[in-house]
């Protein structure tokens, strides 16, 4: 489904510039899902969004379900859905409104919408406020909405970047139920997180990012053969630790 | 969430396995969605697209009017004010017209006999003026106070009851209307001949008026003609004799017009006139609205589209909405144009609004007739004013847009529009001037050629083939901002890798932090023009007030002014954000052929400068102009030349170009590119030359715009401003040296100083010199550098 290769980024120019992902390579299967794991500013979130075609890669190349990137990014972006800890709503509409706007976005018909409206709301259980405005609308709620909102026009290819950032014990409870739903649903699902320990749950293989390499890369079980640690924490502490923390690895490696 | 459980377990797909479920799950949606139209679907594509993109602005628009702020600033706010301002300005017209009081002249004269001669005559001036039908107007005014009184302060005077001005009451007029003619009419002045108590004595008329008792003294002098005594430096005395005397001309006039008529036949004098006035404005309102509505819809339609074109870009960034709109498949361009769409919408709705409380205020309080003329608001007023507010609302909004789409944040997005707000008022300004009129070039250029078309739709005197340009060339910058939008709408920088915030920019960085901001971030180039343009307008106006001063010191002033404003605000700036001065002004050493081409092109292309600047003009434009400074000009001739060259070639060349290509140029270039940089920075040079002393001439826009651009491309190319300011410091002083030596010039033909054509071979051999040594320049490259990341090193004299 997802095929990513050799991914590099580079952000500013001359001096200023900072490589915040170097020669990443990484494939998702259809009905896997793929822990991408790394500290605060590993390059996490920058390989989502060249994978999204949000951002263009200095070099390297990503296809998605046959689709390159950097030359169809519509048809990309057509199959992926996107869930962020950081994505807000729009507080003057309703919920009804707005998946109706990201359905008319996603060049979805009238009656598709409407369908996928009645499906994912009793699903994400938000019939009752479908027609509230959404900034009256709880933290919680207001998560299932965007949950909501990523899944609408049924994307063979999902991402997650850090879904649980900020959230409390019953909205993780959300995203764990979320990301059972989608495995079962054979969605490519692409987990971004520094939780190892979701990670562990429901991730079926796995790659460890650090300073915008890939280190690490297996199952679990070849992981620990790798690296010869049982948990994913020890691993970190053992491999990646150093860099972690020594005070320049905070930021992306100069060039 | 049990529920949540029970649902995936109700969901139909579970049991089947993963990769044919996904087959599955997709497809459904793929097949009637548009992801891949077929031949047959594409007749009804567009109608389609359509329809999808007013789906996209609907939500737009749904968004912004249930914000409450939006209405509230946007629609409440004029319904209350324009009311309230209308009836407060009302009531201080009405207050201020009794204010008003009607002058009083006090004469007097040395005895009785010649007090009421003197009567007699300003009696027959008043029938006379009366009786003309021109005048009448003038003439009315309300005469009801009683005039027999003693003056103050002086027991040998009284008035005397009958002898002054009389005038007819004022019946035609009433309430809120015909304010000018009430005005005109309680300024006529009354003339009081004042009576000595004692009839027998004879009045020193002389020391009357020294004493202030009496305005005008009237004597009889040797001849027997009526002396009339005044003192200039009272403007009183000096007003009643003018007024006298006019009064005492109707008078002679008829004397003479009676004489002549007496005669067999009757004779008339040898250059008798009348005058026939042309009114060429229909009903010639007080104050031309004209002139005004252009300043009034910019002003609506960028208050109303500033805040949806605001929440609807940055705010999707600050909502977080932002990522999952660029994650949708969908080209940037058409969420802009939903928006724009949006924006518009708010626009026209508030200019409706606005002119709506607008008109009601202005009928409810009778100003209307005073303010439009006699037909007041009419249909074809309206439809005038709903056409040229979408002109507006469509271009202002895109371009707001343009610039919204920019910032990371609210806040950021409203500094951004602070410039655009100066640089759109400037041109409402235009429309009140006479001098600016809509002419093919004046047409292709956005924003001034709304003004000028507004004024000219309004004053009927619009010439509907430079109306259909206008409208062109705002389409086409409407279409290039929306564009300008979508490239930076949800662009890298926005989408939160690189984030520089207002506070930063304003914290002084420490010593040891300081080298992390060796960029310019693109927001002190805006914070530099709003610092020097309010200055150097204001500078500007004061200048025409120092005509008391010697040219040489206005000069040295000038060159002052120019390096505190041009050189010292970045200077400032420099220091307080500790930018390397080097790199931030691009002071490298450049390759040494590069000076000598930009010396070649300075000293060869301000020829070709100069007719452009010539070309842009009328006949009648440059005798104007050639008015206006060419005293100055000759003036500037007795200039020794050294202080000019300092004052208006070297001081200027070095400033700006530190301005304009130094500290603007570095912070723009990076986020805007080099070529829009270019233009753009050349654009704001030529808007800054448009302004000389307290007059604007247009004229020189195009000319030093273009030498703003080539010293741009020049300042890109070399990497370097030196080459620019050499290029800068020639081509204006070799204009000031052939000046000196205009005379001898003028031999050959060649006229500086009347801007008259110049000779053809002239022109196109420095047209060819010039464009060679630029294009020489501009191939020369930078010059070689060691690394990427280090200051160049000089690099010789290489050739």
């Amino acid at each position: 489904m997802l095929e990513a290769s050799l991914l590099t980024k580079d952000f500013g120019e001359g001096a200023s510039r900072v490589r915040a992902v170097h020669q990443l390579s990484l494939t998702v299967q259809a009905g896997e899902v793929y822990g991408l794991l790394g500290a605060n500013g590993a390059g996490k979130t920058t390989t989502l969004r060249m994978i999204m075609g949000l951002l263009p890669p200095t070099s390297g190349e990503v296809t998605v379900d046959g689709f390159r990137v950097t030359i169809e990014p519509e048809e990309v972006k057509r199959r992926i859905g996107l869930v962020s800890a950081s994505t807000g709503i729009y507080q003057w509409l309703t919920p009804r409104e707005m998946l109706e706007y990201f359905g008319n976005i996603y060049s979805l018909s009238a009656e598709q919408i409407s369908q996928r409206i009645v499906e994912l709301s009793q699903l994400l259980d938000f019939a009752k406020f479908l027609d509230r405005a959404c900034g009256n609308l709880s933290t919680g709620q207001k998560q299932r909405i965007n949950l909501a909102r990523a899944l609408l026009h049924d994307p063979p290819m999902m991402l997650l970047d850090e879904p649980t950032r900020g959230l409390d014990i019953l909205g993780t409870q959300v995203i764990f139920e979320y990301i059972g739903l989608l495995k079962s649903q054979g969605k490519a699902v692409v987990l971004s997180t520094h939780r190892l320990d979701e990670a562990e749950r429901f991730a079926d293989r796995f790659g460890l990012i650090d300073q915008g390499s890939l280190r690490f890369e297996g199952t679990l079980s070849q992981l620990q053969e790798q690296t010869g640690c049982t948990h994913l924490v020890d691993m970190f502490v053992k491999h990646l630790g150093k860099s972690l923390l020594a005070p320049a690895s905070d930021s992306p490696a100069a060039v | 969430m049990p529920q949540l459980l029970t649902l995936r377990q109700q969901f139909k797909y579970t049991n089947t396995p993963a990769r044919k479920q996904a087959h599955e799950m997709h497809r459904p949606v793929e097949r009637n969605s548009l992801m891949a139209p077929s031949t047959r679907q594409q007749n009804h594509s567009f109608v389609r697209q359509l329809a999808r993109l007013w789906k996209l602005a609907q939500k737009e628009l749904r968004e912004t009017l249930r914000d409450r702020r939006t209405l509230l600033t946007l629609l409440v706010m004029p319904l209350i004010t324009y009311p309230l301002v209308g009836s407060v300005l009302q009531k201080f017209m009405v207050s201020g017209l009794t204010a008003i009081e009607r002058p009083v002249y006090r004469v007097v004269a040395t005895d009785l006999e010649l007090s009421q001669q003197v009567a007699a005559v300003l009696r027959e001036a008043d029938e006379l003026e009366e009786s003309q039908p021109a005048e009448r107007e003038g003439a009315a005014a309300d005469s009801s106070s009683p005039r027999d009184q003693t003056l103050p302060g002086s027991p040998l005077l009284k008035s005397l009851e009958g002898l002054s001005t009389k005038s007819a009451p004022d019946s035609t007029t009433s309430g809120t209307q015909q304010f000018g003619e009430k005005i005109r009419a309680k300024l006529r002045p009354d003339i009081r001949v004042v009576l000595p108590q004692d009839q027998n004595s004879t009045l020193d008329v002389k020391l009357l008026v020294e004493e202030g008792y009496a305005d005008v003294g009237i004597r009889r002098d040797e001849k027997g003609r009526w002396e009339l005594v005044y003192a200039p430096q009272f403007t009183a005395s000096q007003n009643a004799h003018e007024t006298l005397l006019s009064r005492f001309k109707i008078v002679n006039q008829k004397f003479v017009d009676d004489l002549l008529a007496a005669q067999h036949p009757p004779a008339r004098l040898p250059a008798a006139t009348t005058d026939l006035v042309l009114k060429l404005s229909q009903g010639g309102p007080l104050v031309s609205i004209g002139a005004l509505i252009p300043l009034m819809l910019i002003l609506m339609t960028i208050t109303g589209a500033v805040y949806p074109a605001i929440d609807l870009t940055a705010g999707e960034r600050e909502r977080g909405t932002l990522e999952t709109l660029m994650a949708a498949p969908l080209p940037r361009l058409e969420i802009l144009t939903a928006k724009y769409i949006a924006v518009v919408a708010v626009a026209m709705l508030t200019g409706a609004v606005n002119l709506l409380a607008m008109f009601v205020t202005l009928s409810s309080t009778g100003l209307s007739a005073t303010l439009l003329g006699e037909d007041g608001i009419t249909i074809g007023l309206i439809l005038r004013l709903a056409a040229m507010l979408a002109l507006f609302a469509s271009f202002f909004s895109a371009a707001l847009l343009a610039i919204t789409s920019h910032a990371r944040s609210f806040k950021e997005a409203q500094a951004y529009l602070i410039p655009l707000m100066i640089i759109s008022l400037a041109p409402g300004v235009a429309s009140l001037l006479p001098q600016f009129q809509l002419s093919p070039t004046m047409a292709c250029i956005p924003v001034l050629n709304l003004v000028l078309a507004t004024r000219d739709v309004f004053s009927a005197t619009i010439d509907w083939s430079l109306l259909a340009l206008t409208i062109g060339t705002t389409a086409i910058a409407t279409g290039a901002c929306l564009a300008l939008a979508a490239r930076s709408f949800g662009g890298d920088a926005l989408l939160g890798v690189s984030q520089t915030s207002w506070r930063e920019f304003f914290q002084r960085p420490s010593e040891s932090t300081g080298t992390h901001k060796s960029s310019l971030p693109p927001v002190a180039g805006w914070v530099a023009l709003l610092v020097v343009t309010p200055l150097f307008i204001v500078i500007g106006g004061l200048a025409g007030s120092l005509s008391h001063l010697t040219l040489e010191v206005r000069l040295l002033l000038n060159g002052l002014v120019t390096i505190a404003l041009f050189a010292g605000v970045p200077g400032l700036m420099i220091f307080w954000n500790r930018w390397p001065p080097v790199r931030t002004l691009a002071l490298q050493r450049p390759r040494f052929l590069a000076l000598l081409l930009s010396a070649l092109a300075g000293l060869s292309l301000w020829i070709v400068l100069l007719q452009v600047e010539s070309g842009m003009m009328s006949d009648t434009r440059k005798e104007e102009l050639v008015k206006l400074f060419g005293s100055l000009q000759i003036q500037i001739g007795a200039i020794p030349l050294p202080i000019k060259l300092l004052a208006l070639a070297i001081i200027p060349a070095f400033c700006e170009e530190i301005f304009f290509r130094g500290l603007l140029f570095s912070a723009w270039r990076r986020s805007l590119g080099a070529w829009p940089t270019i233009i753009f920075t050349g654009l704001v040079f030529g808007l800054f030359h448009i302004l000389i002393r307290d007059a604007v001439v247009l004229e020189r826009f195009l000319p030093t715009a273009l030498l703003g651009i080539l010293l741009g491309a020049v300042r890109e190319k070399t990497n370097s401003l030196w080459p620019g300011i050499l290029l800068h410091v020639l081509n204006n002083g070799t204009v000031l040296i052939f000046g000196q030596y205009a005379e001898a010039l003028m031999a050959w033909g060649f006229d500086t100083r009347e801007l008259k054509t110049l000779p053809v071979a002239w022109w196109l051999s420095a047209l060819v010199i010039g464009a060679t040594a630029v294009g020489l320049l501009l191939s020369v490259g930078r010059p070689v550098r060691s690394t990427e990341n280090e200051t160049p090193v000089p690099h010789g004299l290489t050739v």
